[in-house]
């Protein structure tokens, strides 16, 4: 095969993906004057333009909320989050069956291979991590310690949050360290009534969701075309707006901005190209999904955002004299220690009264319920760490009559009328690393490209079955405790590691290279010009959502990057 | 949405000149039939064709407000029969069709094709305390409520569609009200 090798391969900067790390290392890379190649494995959507369902009337969906079964054997992974693959968002998920993994134990992994990622369908939700969470490792011997703590962090989560807007209520809690807020979003009358409820019986925090939609759009957020959301709920089909932040409306555009990007589509990195004389990483070998064409690209440094588990399996698969067992892996432990947050676990209930409450707009955030288990007295018997609860109320509509007797004129005119309110929420719980929770390269099967197959072999342990029971009796308790009819729990049993679209873990962060990957600026610890800033970071997971501590970490570590640049130490 | 509803409310909010990205995709949004693949795969015999849209206006009749018919719900659930069943889910609703369509249905006078119905949904009532297997009243009702509340002649009828609210606002809610359909 013919490898294109000219001058116009060579950048100063090479980032791989284009997803929620991706665009901020792009973004803050550009705009201190490198020129960057952004290297995106997956087709072209252009922000606005390619968001072909955004604008569709329920009516113009012709499946509306039912599932295909083209989408269910195609995207037979994706449709494992709640058949997320319908009319509305098929265009935006991979198609499994042409992109297969193996699972030794099963893994839900869900992808987005396109400009932007999973940035373009996320839930949103953002919040900092505490001080707790940098230090419970090392408090309690669990995995390594985090190379850094919440102060490295914080001046990066500001700086983070003033460029996505992030919507919330500020409530000086240990818990859950405020961020730069913009407004947040009214909660409706029986979550008020529940969040007083809480206080008053059990002693427990409510708080408006923390969210990355723009209830006021401030100039940075307008130099860029964002406007304020809309509050049309259908965020995850992209938004003409700009209502909410993903790479694509926002770190992508100011990256464009700076004329320093130069990003291409399609574009698989095969490996990591490591020269043994300079002990550096000189580029990235890429194969063209479309033509197959093999093309090399040189920059100083590189930047590995693709996604925590493909990160991972782009590291194993760059072997070299130095790394046999894959760039950076002489502590064994890339693609070790997968880590997620716990889902499909919680508790419903319907209400009594307010029907003379309604709320015009359809919010796109819920409540948000921090931990409380593990922390100060409280000590929960069978397991370590905790978790939060997201959910709120709303009125049942129509669909109600599904579960109600009866037909004809007078049913048909009482489903146009609001039913009564529901509330529900679950639990997001904190997994702990386990070296033996992992994927590696299959040997023998490749993917059409000739890249061998990713095998994960994970699964949930004792403690994060504990832990299940314990989110679902809780939520049951808590909507008793509020006064609530009809609680019903539910604890999935189909759900596995991975569900939580939270995967990470996968070349963790830690001060000791005989047991981590990364050190505390995410520069693998033999390859000083390779920084890993995706979730493969993450020493551990908290119990809070994480792109928000992902974007941090990745603006921290390119301005260590470009003052190590200008004083020639990488 | 149109185009020219779409570029209106973009531009009414954005405040800004319509830029020529946003007008082409305004312009592709509205040229867009989703794709080729969701082509009308016309699943059912016209006899059961024809069975289910009297069936789907029982559930949904036309009252101050259109009907199931008028918002050509029988062509709806006949689209996601073809592309989102099973074969056995499938057997299960066209076994259904034929069963009534044996007996005659529709020659029963629409007081009898009531009792029929509401029989029909007292067992499959029953059935749901002892068995998750769907059946075919349960498939009837869920379609037809889909396909009219789903519908644009529904959806306009009987709620107040709003595609960009714009707001977020706690209300109260009054008489003579509409719910909002987004």
């Amino acid at each position: 095969m013919e490898i294109l090798k000219n001058k116009s391969n060579k950048f100063d900067a090479i980032v791989i993906g284009s997803g929620m790390t991706g665009g901020i290392a792009a973004k803050e890379l550009t705009e201190k004057g490198l020129k960057v190649l952004v290297v995106e494995r997956g087709r072209e959507v252009k922000h606005v333009e390619d968001y072909d369902t955004a604008m569709k009337a329920p009516w113009e969906l012709p499946h509306r909320d039912k599932l295909t079964l083209r989408s269910a054997e195609e995207q037979w992974a994706n449709n494992r989050f709640n058949n997320m693959a319908k009319d509305d968002l098929e265009p935006f998920m991979t198609n499994d069956k042409e992109n297969p993994y193996l699972e030794k134990r099963p893994f839900d992994w869900i992808r987005a291979y396109h400009t932007g990622g999973k940035s373009m369908h996320w839930g949103r939700q953002s919040y900092r991590w505490n001080e707790n969470d940098f230090e419970a490792n090392a408090k309690e011997g669990v995995g390594i310690d985090w190379p850094i703590r919440y102060a490295d962090l914080a001046p990066w989560y500001t700086y983070v949050e003033k460029f996505v807007g992030i919507s919330g209520q500020k409530e000086n809690w240990d818990v859950l360290p405020d961020s730069h807020f913009l407004p947040p979003m009214p909660m409706n009358a029986p979550e008020r009534f529940f969040k007083e409820k809480m206080m008053e019986k059990m002693g427990r925090k409510v708080t408006i969701g923390r969210i990355a939609n723009l209830t006021k759009s401030e100039p940075q957020h307008l130099s860029l075309g964002r406007s304020s959301c809309q509050y049309r709920n259908k965020c995850a089909r992209g938004c003409p707006f700009g209502g909410y932040y993903s790479s694509l409306a926002g770190a992508l555009p100011a990256a464009a901005k700076t004329g320093n990007m130069t990003i291409i589509h399609d574009s698989i990195v095969k490996e990591v190209i490591f020269d043994d004389r300079s002990q550096k990483a000189t580029g990235v070998r890429i194969i063209n999904a479309v033509t197959s064409e093999v093309i090399e690209y040189f920059a100083k440094i590189i930047f590995l955002n693709a996604g925590s588990m493909n990160t991972a399996a782009i590291l194993l698969n760059s072997t070299s004299n130095r790394f046999p067992t894959g760039l950076g892996n002489d502590s064994d432990q890339v693609g070790r220690n997968i880590m997620d947050h716990q889902l499909g676990v919680g508790a419903n209930a319907t209400i009594d009264g307010f029907l003379d409450d309604y709320v015009v707009g359809s919010r796109p955030n819920a409540l948000y319920i921090p931990r409380f288990r593990n922390l100060g007295s409280d000590k929960a018997k069978n397991f370590m760490r905790g978790y939060g609860y997201q959910g709120g109320a709303s009125r049942k509509g129509w669909n109600r009559g599904n579960g109600m007797q009866g037909f004809g004129a007078d049913f048909k005119d009482e489903l146009t009328q609001p039913g009564e309110w529901s509330f529900g929420f679950g639990g997001f719980g904190e997994i702990l690393p386990d070296p033996n929770n992992r994927m590696f390269l299959d040997l023998v099967k490749k993917d059409k490209w000739g890249i061998p197959l990713i095998v994960f072999d994970a699964s949930f342990n004792d403690n994060d079955l504990a832990m299940r029971k314990d989110i679902m009796e809780n939520a049951m308790e808590m909507l008793d405790a509020a006064g609530f009819k009809q609680v019903t729990g539910y604890n999935r049993k189909e759900v596995h590691i991975g569900l939580g679209i939270h995967e990470m873990g996968t070349a963790r962060m830690g001060n000791n290279p005989k047991t981590s990957v990364i050190n505390k600026f995410n520069q693998i610890h033999a390859c000083n010009n390779v920084f890993v800033t995706d979730g493969a970071a993450m020493t551990s997971a908290s119990c809070v959502n994480p792109s928000l501590t992902y974007m941090a970490l990745t603006a921290r570590a390119a301005d260590y990057a470009l003052k190590k640049l200008k004083t020639k130490e990488i | 949405m149109k185009r020219r509803e779409a570029i209106q409310y973009v531009s009414s909010i954005l405040g800004l000149a319509i830029s020529s990205p946003t007008l082409s995709a305004m312009n592709r949004f509205s040229a867009l039939s989703l794709s080729p693949k969701y082509q009308p795969n016309l699943f059912l015999t016209s006899e059961q064709f024809h069975l289910l849209d009297e069936l789907t206006e029982l559930i949904i009749p036309e009252t101050k407000t259109p009907g199931a018919k008028e918002a050509k719900v029988a062509a709806f659930i006949d689209l996601v029969l073809a592309d989102c069943y099973v074969e056995k889910d499938k057997k299960v609703f066209t076994d259904g069709l034929q069963s009534l369509l044996n007996r005659n249905f529709l020659s029963l006078s629409t007081v009898n094709q009531t009792e029929f119905l509401k029989t029909m949904e007292s067992e499959s009532m029953a059935a749901r305390s002892t068995s998750n297997d769907i059946d075919f009243w349960r498939m009837l009702k869920e379609l037809t409520l889909l396909g009219y509340f789903g519908s644009e002649v529904g959806i306009k009828a009987c709620f107040d569609y709003q595609p960009v609210p714009g707001k977020l606002e706690n209300v109260k809610w009054e008489k003579g009200m509409k719910m909002i359909a987004y």
